[in-house]
């Protein structure tokens, strides 16, 4: 009670790494799974997040910052003045920029949404994804998911044969 | 014809893909099937019948039943019979035969233990028949049939607990 009568309540997040970030619990729990941790009790110290470098948590708390809802005790006055038709816009265009980065961290990002249970970064990072290789070949979209081709040369006939229209 | 497919699967590499994935070397996450299907999740129906195509761990994923409500469907087409002397069962595809996501020639329905067997009623992707013997002399000879055309397995007998 008293960290809210002073301001905002702040949560520590811990990466594998080391690295420890300050957040407002409003931002941190844009994460469902913080979200529980917290409703649960279990987040009195600090939250170590496993699996999730700091380069990609910081990441990870930037999109969250940028998400957090502005409406609330401290934001209402931010959304009456903003017509919400454009705040939506502004996020879409940084969503856009967000996710300008290479493959690797996108996987990355991809894993820490999945983990973390952040719908709109989930959703974000494999739309994207799927935006990039949904129209490619197939020896491109195993190369991009570095996943391995292990049908028998025949069975991959049968498999093409049977799903033809969907290659027209 | 079964049994020679299973023989197959036997002798083929059955660990999960990601065993064999090269990992390390190319720097990438690995995934779980789960975020596989969150990815797919996302195609048109379309490609994702194409991305049927990439491996057979993806077939898998796609066209295992558990995971047919998270990922899109389109309608296939319908099931009617006809009655002549004998019961004719059909299956009308809207979208071109090659579409169909299952066997057409339907062979459970014409390749069966059954006297004869009649379409009851549709649910959820699921039909309901009817099976009886040739010479119905108790009900004993009747008996409620189950069947998902979509994975092609045979009939599940519904017991009078069910």
């Amino acid at each position: 009670m008293a960290t809210r009568e002073a301001g905002k309540k702040m949560i520590m997040l811990k990466s594998p790494d080391g690295m420890e970030f300050e957040v407002e619990e409003a931002v941190a729990m844009e994460s469902q799974t913080i979200r529980k941790m917290i409703e649960d009790d279990c987040a009195d110290t600090a939250i170590l997040i496993p699996n999730i470098n700091s380069k990609i948590l910081s990441r990870v708390i930037e999109y969250c910052n940028k998400h957090v809802p502005t409406t609330g005790a401290t934001g209402a006055a931010a959304s009456d003045t903003v017509a919400p038709a454009a705040l939506a816009e502004d996020l879409k265009i940084w969503d856009a920029e967000f996710i300008k980065v290479n493959r690797a961290t996108r996987f990355n990002l991809i894993q820490a949404a999945s983990y973390l249970n952040i719908k709109g970064l989930l959703d974000l990072t494999s739309q994207t994804t799927i935006d990039t290789i949904s129209d490619n070949s197939l020896e491109e979209i195993r190369s991009f998911l570095s996943t391995k081709n292990d049908y028998l040369p025949e069975e991959e006939q049968t498999i093409r044969r049977e799903n033809q229209w969907a290659f027209q | 014809m079964e049994e020679a497919e299973k023989g197959e699967l036997l002798e083929r590499d059955t660990k999960p893909w990601l065993d064999s994935h090269p990992g390390p070397t190319v720097g990438l996450p690995l995934f779980t099937d789960d975020l596989i299907l969150e990815i797919l999740s996302r195609l048109p129906v379309r490609s994702l019948h194409r991305f049927k195509c990439v491996s057979v761990s993806w077939r898998d994923l796609i066209t295992d039943p558990a995971n047919r409500k998270k990922l899109p469907q389109t309608l296939a087409g319908f099931f009617y019979m006809t009655i002549n002397n004998r019961i004719g069962h059909h299956f009308a595809s809207v979208s071109g035969d090659s579409a169909a996501p299952f066997n057409l020639s339907i062979p459970y329905l014409h390749n069966n233990k059954y006297g004869g067997i009649t379409q009851l009623d549709a649910c959820n992707g699921l039909l309901l028949y009817c099976g009886f013997k040739k010479k119905m002399e108790s009900w004993d000879d009747f008996c409620f049939l189950v069947c998902n055309p979509a994975t092609g397995r045979p009939f599940r007998e519904l017991t009078s607990q069910e």
